[in-house]
């Protein structure tokens, strides 16, 4: 069954529309990475998921019921929904006192309480700092410690915002590890908002791509017209004078092309031949780069922080995209 | 050695647990626990209110209790007595000259001051904390609870503020409560008298009195918020 049913919901700030999904199926049980560059929305879908923010059109259902977005129905809601945002921020009370916050607003009674909490901070593995002063705690402490406080509810849902963007390797892992737990015992269903797509690929079965607003496929940014030939030996779709890329299983004539933009390789440039290109826009991801290479079209370009810095490349460098056609998919024409 | 002299006679006098000297203090202390305790209960709730509040007309209520602020004693002690004196609207109470008057003015004084201050304490707490306890399932009102736990040592700070303005103030004191020995003589309007009269022994152990409490009540905020934050 659907936990979350999204239909045509959009969000708009300011005149400018931030979220804009036809539609949107999160299954029970299952775990989702919710990937995007920074501005597509993800947050903003975050916060519907997590019933604090109604949408401005369209409709939300959760296990099959439409969502009246009126406080009293949303604090029942909200009960079945963990969020752990990117800096969470922990109440002045101790460890143990804010992982029991939720079921004591449940009015869970003190016994139970203790149960669970001390459940809670086991999976995190923080249950010697239970009576540790939780605003004391370092990040990768604090960001466990938003974990065990989101879980201890037993949540349906548990929805996490760039849960390692500003942790140490040691509690990532750990982190991940939870994660991945939570993922294998299958009760809890986890969205993962993540701009690492090593983790998300590690931990998660399914996809959630949004690129301004809207839902896209995972290849969506680099979707081209152009017009299979061969050359050289090879099967290439040209799709601009300067741009051209290599298919194998690609009918001859008019096709659509989309490219994986983490299967292009950027390197120096030969004096001729095509794909060589200024680099135009170079934004920071996580520990990822979204770079755009000007071939008469935009092609796209991720790339881990650690290639790019190696790399030295700045915005105008003349670069030579190779693209390996294992990127490359043919979709029939529309 | 005249200033010497004077201040080891006040010491004398503190010490000794001089009568005047401690009904005096009994007064100030009294005009102004309870003028503290009626600004807190009526400034307190409203600054939270505003403070969390999303309401038309919010940006004006803060710019009128900042103004407030500014409001001299003088001003307040005249409109109280235009209330209060035989021809006022609540002359009739016959509180004139009284302690009464006197809580009534202070206050006036210092509700604007808890108010303004708990407004600025709550729009400083992070709205990551109601969203929080939001998606941890609170209500409205058990999420406004944590703003308030947050906002705790702040909020007691401008009632520490309140209590500081009122106990130090004259003002008031002197056109609601005329300065009535036995009565409605508080620590600053006799040390006034004192000055007027030449005679600074009093008026010094009042003094130190005075600084005694400011540095005992501040003293008690930062063991309070010493204690809680370990």
């Amino acid at each position: 069954m659907s936990l979350y049913d999204l239909q045509n919901v959009r969000v708009s700030h300011d005149g400018r529309t931030v979220l804009d999904l036809a539609g949107l199926r999160i299954e029970q049980g299952r775990t989702y990475a919710l990937q995007g560059p920074n501005g597509a929305g993800k947050s903003t879908l975050l916060s519907i998921l997590a019933f604090l923010n109604a949408p401005h059109a369209g409709e939300v259902h959760f296990e099959g019921r439409p969502v009246s977005w009126n406080e009293p129905s949303l604090r029942v809601l909200r009960r079945d929904v963990g969020l752990v945002e990117q800096h969470p921020v922990m109440f002045s009370r101790s460890v143990r006192e804010n992982v029991g916050y939720g079921l004591a607003v449940r009015g869970v009674d003190r016994e139970r309480r203790a149960v669970l909490v001390a459940e809670a901070l086991e999976l995190v593995g923080l249950g010697h700092l239970a009576e540790a002063y939780a605003p004391r705690l370092s990040g990768g402490e604090t960001q466990r410690v938003a974990i065990a406080r989101a879980l201890a509810s037993r949540p349906k849902v548990l929805l996490l915002d760039e849960p390692t963007a500003s942790v140490d390797t040691q509690n990532r892992v750990l982190i991940e590890q939870i994660v991945a737990e939570l993922r294998d015992r299958g009760d809890t269903t986890l969205v993962l908002c993540t701009h690492n797509r090593s983790q998300a690929k590690a931990l998660c079965p399914e996809f959630i791509y949004l690129d301004d607003g809207k839902l896209v496929t995972r290849a969506r940014t680099n979707s081209y017209a152009g017009l299979v030939t061969a050359e050289d030996g090879r099967k290439w779709c040209r799709i601009a004078e300067n741009f051209r890329v290599p298919v194998s299983a690609c009918e001859a004539g008019r096709v659509q092309v989309s490219i994986d933009p983490e299967g292009v390789r950027l390197g120096k440039p030969s004096d001729t031949g095509p794909n060589r290109g200024p680099l135009s826009k170079v934004r920071l991801e996580g520990d990822m780069v979204s770079l755009s290479v000007e071939l008469g079209y935009p092609l796209h370009v991720q790339m881990h922080l650690a290639d790019f810095k190696a790399a030295r490349l700045e915005i105008g460098d003349m670069v030579l995209a190779e693209i390996s056609p294992e990127a490359v998919e043919c979709l029939p024409v529309r | 050695m005249f200033f010497w002299d004077s201040l080891h006679a006040a010491l004398m006098m503190v010490i000794g647990f001089n009568a005047e000297l401690l009904h005096i203090v009994g007064v100030s202390l009294n005009v102004s626990f309870w003028s503290t305790l009626a600004a807190c209960i009526l400034g307190v709730p409203a600054g939270f209110a505003i403070g969390i509040g999303r309401f038309r007309g919010r940006q004006t209520c803060i710019t009128f209790f900042n103004t407030m602020l500014a409001l001299p004693t003088v001003v307040i002690g005249l409109l109280v007595y235009s209330v209060l004196s035989r021809r006022g609207v609540f002359g009739a109470l016959g509180w004139l000259y009284t302690q009464k008057a006197m809580i009534v003015g202070q206050i006036i004084l210092i509700t604007p001051i808890v108010i303004a201050f708990t407004i600025a304490a709550v729009s400083r707490i992070d709205e990551r904390y109601r969203r929080t306890a939001l998606t941890l399932g609170a209500s409205g009102w058990q999420s406004a609870m944590v703003i308030l736990h947050e906002a705790r040592f702040s909020i007691m700070a401008a009632v520490v503020a309140a209590f500081g303005r009122v106990i130090s103030e004259i003002g008031i004191s002197m056109m609601l409560g005329g300065n009535a020995k036995g009565f409605t003589r508080t620590m600053t309007t006799a040390m006034a008298l004192e000055y007027d009269k030449g005679e600074f022994v009093l008026a010094l152990a009042l003094g130190l009195v005075l600084l005694a409490i400011s540095l005992g009540v501040n003293m008690l905020l930062g063991y309070v918020q010493g204690r809680t934050r370990r």
